[in-house]
C-alpha cells in the first residue's frame, strides 16, 4: 500500500467534482425545494390527512341527531343524505351495473378511488388510486396517487407501497412474466421514466424528459419498454434495466397514446389526426390518416391485427375500427354518438368493445348483435357524487 | 424503511467527538452542524439549504464512486437527502447528521450497484441521456482514477468511498457497513492493490 496513492485518492475524490455532478446537484436542490415547501405548506397532503377525522366528526354529529330524527319524514331525509354523504348507501355493498359481461374483470377510477368490476356487476373499491393499471395475469393492480405508488391485490390489499418526491403516475406492468412496473415521475425538472421490480424493489430511473404519456412496454423477451419524449414528436425505446436506447422514431406531432400488439411484433402510436404503425426495430410500417378530428383514446385488439380509435369533431364522436396487419386500408365506423367518448376497452376475449360516453354518462357494449348500455356509471362508481367526474377505463382483464 | 429512522445512526465515535471531529473537521464545526439541524427541525429553509450544501455533494460523489453511473447517484444522493429532511422532526441533534446520511448514500448505492449487476446492465444510460442539458464545466475525477476505481467491485468502491472521501476508520466503515472489521481491511487492502497495479507504479511514489 502507498501513502502516495491515498494522498491522491483523497486529494481526487474530496477536491474533484464527480461527473455529472453540478447539473445533478441543480436539478436535487430544485426537488429538495419543493419538498421543503410542502413540508411548511403541509399542501395539499396536509389537507387530505384531515379528511377521515372531518369523515369522523360528520359521522359522530349525524348519529348524534339521528336518533330525533329517525321517526319522521325529515329524519329519512337527513338518512338519505348521510349515505350519500358518507358513502354506506347500498350502493357500495350492491352488485351495480348489473349484467355486466364475464370474461375477464374491469378496472376504473373515478373521483372516489380506483374499482374492480366483476362479472355480474359486482363492484369492489380498491381505494384512492387516481390511475391503475392490471398486472399481465389480473393477480394485481398497480396503482398511483400523489407521490405514492402501489402494487395490491384485485380486493385492495396493498402488497408494496413506493413513494418518491415527485407526482406519480401512468403505472404499466410488463407483459409476460410481470416483473417490472414502469411509471411517470413529474418534478420542476420534468417527468421521468421510472422502472421498479414486480416486488416493489430495485426501482431506478430509466429516461429524463418524457412526455405526460403511459409508456408501453413491448411483450416478448428482456423488459422493452417505449415513451414519447417531451417538447419533441418522437419516440424512444430503451432496455429498461440499464436505460439503453434501442431505437427512436419521430413521429411527426407528439403521439396521444402508445401500445404494442400482444405478440411485440408492432407498435402502435396515435397521433391527434393519424394513426402510425412502426415495426419491432421501429421502421415505420404505415400511416393512416384518420378522418377529420382529433383522437381521443386508443385500444389495440388482444389479437393484435386492428386498434378501435377514439376520434372526436365539433362535439360528435366516432370509434373506428384500424387494420393494423394493413395500415392502409379504410378505417371502420364502429359507433357515433354526441359529445366525446373518454376511454376504450377490449374484452380480454376481444369480441366486445367498451366504450366510455361521458355526455350519456354510460358504458356502451360495441361488437354483440346490438350495442349495450350501462347507465348511471358515475353514480355506481362513485355514490355521493357531484356528478362532474365520469368513471376512466383502466383495463380489462384475463378471463379467471 | 430504516433510512427514515434516524435513531439507526452510527455509532458515536469513542470519546464521544472523534468520528464527527475527524468527519466535520472539528468540534466547532460539529456545533455548527447541531446548530444548523435544529434550525432546520424549527423549519429554516436557510439552514436546510446549508445542509445540502455541505452534505449532498459529498453523497452524490461517494454514491458515483460505488455505482459509476450518474443518473443513479443523482437518484440516490437525493433520496438520501430527502429521507433526512422527512426525518428532521424526530431526529437527535446530538448525533452527527453527516454520517447518517452517508451511510444511507453508501448502503444504497450498493444495493444498486448488486441489482444491476444481476441483471449483466453494461451500458446504463446510454442513449437516455442524450437529450438531457450538457453539465457546467467543472474540475472532474481524472478518466484515468475513475477507470481504475471500475476496475474494483461495489463493495470495494464502498470502502474506499468511505475511507478516502469521508475520511472513516475502518473500524467506522465496519460499523457503518454492518461488516467485521477484517472484512473491511481486506476488502481496502485488495482495493488498493488493484488500484496500484492499474494506476501503476510511476503514479505512486515511494512505499509506504
Amino acid at each position: 500500500m502507498s501513502r502516495a496513492l491515498e494522498k491522491r485518492l483523497r486529494s481526487e475524490l474530496r477536491e474533484h467534482a464527480a461527473p455529472g455532478e453540478p447539473a445533478a446537484r441543480r436539478r436535487s436542490w430544485e426537488v429538495v425545494e419543493a419538498a421543503l415547501a410542502e413540508r411548511a405548506g403541509l399542501g395539499e397532503v396536509g389537507r387530505r390527512r384531515q379528511r377521515p377525522l372531518l369523515r369522523l366528526v360528520l359521522v359522530a354529529a349525524l348519529l348524534a341527531t339521528g336518533l330525533a330524527a329517525a321517526l319522521t319524514p325529515a329524519g329519512a331525509e337527513v338518512g338519505e343524505w348521510i349515505e350519500e354523504r358518507i358513502g354506506l348507501g347500498p350502493e357500495e355493498t350492491q352488485p351495480t351495473l348489473r349484467g355486466f359481461p364475464g370474461g375477464g374483470r374491469l378496472l376504473a377510477v373515478s373521483d372516489s378511488g380506483a374499482w374492480v368490476v366483476n362479472p355480474g356487476g359486482g363492484m369492489r373499491r380498491l381505494g384512492a388510486y387516481s390511475e391503475v393499471g392490471w398486472s399481465p395475469n389480473g393477480l394485481f393492480v398497480i396503482g398511483t396517487q400523489g407521490h405514492r405508488i402501489t402494487a395490491l391485490e384485485p380486493d385492495g390489499e396493498p402488497r408494496w407501497s413506493l413513494a418518491r418526491p415527485g407526482r406519480l403516475s401512468d403505472p404499466a406492468w410488463s407483459p409476460g412474466d410481470g416483473f417490472r412496473v414502469a411509471y411517470l415521475e413529474r418534478a420542476r425538472a420534468g417527468t421521468s421514466v421510472r422502472v421498479v421490480d414486480g416486488s416493489g424493489r430495485f426501482d431506478h430511473l430509466v429516461a429524463r424528459r418524457a412526455a405526460r404519456l403511459t409508456p408501453a412496454w413491448r411483450p416478448g423477451r428482456g423488459y422493452v419498454l417505449t415513451f414519447a419524449a417531451a417538447g419533441s414528436a418522437a419516440t424512444f425505446t430503451v432496455d429498461a434495466d440499464s436505460g439503453r436506447r434501442l431505437w427512436s422514431a419521430r413521429t411527426g406531432r407528439p403521439p396521444v397514446a402508445l401500445a404494442w400488439t400482444r405478440n411485440g411484433g408492432r407498435l402502435v402510436a396515435l397521433l391527434p389526426r393519424s394513426l402510425r404503425v412502426y415495426g419491432r426495430n421501429g421502421r415505420l410500417l404505415g400511416e393512416r390518416r384518420l378522418p377529420a378530428g382529433r383522437a381521443r383514446a386508443l385500444a389495440v385488439h388482444p389479437a393484435g391485427r386492428r386498434a378501435a380509435v377514439a376520434v372526436t369533431r365539433r362535439d360528435v364522436s366516432s370509434v373506428l375500427s384500424l387494420r393494423l396487419d394493413r395500415p392502409g386500408a379504410a378505417p371502420r365506423q364502429l359507433f357515433t354518438g354526441s359529445g366525446t367518448f373518454s376511454g376504450l376497452a377490449w374484452s380480454p376475449n376481444g369480441r366486445r368493445l367498451l366504450v366510455g360516453w361521458p355526455e350519456a354518462n354510460q358504458w356502451l357494449l360495441v361488437g354483440g348483435k346490438r350495442p349495450r348500455a350501462f347507465a348511471g356509471v358515475s353514480r355506481q362508481l362513485d355514490p355521493g357524487a357531484t356528478g362532474a367526474g365520469f368513471p376512466r377505463l383502466s383495463g380489462w382483464c384475463c378471463p379467471r | 424503511m430504516s433510512e427514515d429512522r434516524p435513531a439507526a445512526l452510527l455509532p458515536a465515535a469513542r470519546g464521544g467527538s472523534g468520528l464527527l471531529a475527524r468527519v466535520a473537521g472539528g468540534e466547532a464545526r460539529a456545533r455548527r452542524e447541531r446548530r444548523l439541524v435544529r434550525d432546520a427541525q424549527r423549519g429554516s429553509a436557510e439552514a436546510v439549504e446549508e445542509l445540502f450544501r455541505r452534505e449532498w455533494p459529498r453523497a452524490y460523489r461517494a454514491a458515483y464512486l460505488v455505482v459509476h453511473d450518474a443518473a443513479a447517484a443523482e437518484d440516490i444522493a437525493q433520496e438520501a437527502f430527502l429521507a433526512a429532511l422527512r426525518a428532521l422532526d424526530r431526529f437527535d441533534r446530538r448525533r452527527p447528521f453527516g454520517p447518517w446520511m452517508h451511510r444511507i448514500v453508501v448502503n444504497r448505492a450498493i444495493d444498486v450497484a448488486r441489482a444491476r449487476a444481476l441483471r449483466r446492465e453494461v451500458d446504463a444510460a446510454a442513449g437516455v441521456t442524450e437529450e438531457a442539458p450538457p453539465d457546467e464545466p467543472s474540475l472532474p475525477f481524472s478518466d484515468q482514477v475513475l477507470e481504475a476505481l471500475r476496475e474494483l467491485g461495489p463493495e470495494q468502491r464502498a470502502v474506499v468511498a468511505l475511507r478516502y472521501l469521508f475520511d472513516y476508520t475502518p473500524g467506522e466503515i465496519a460499523r457503518a457497513l454492518e461488516l467485521p472489521r477484517g472484512t473491511v481491511n481486506s476488502r481496502l487492502r485488495r482495493a488498493l492493490d488493484r488500484l496500484a497495479e492499474v494506476l501503476g507504479a510511476e503514479h505512486l511514489g515511494g512505499p509506504r
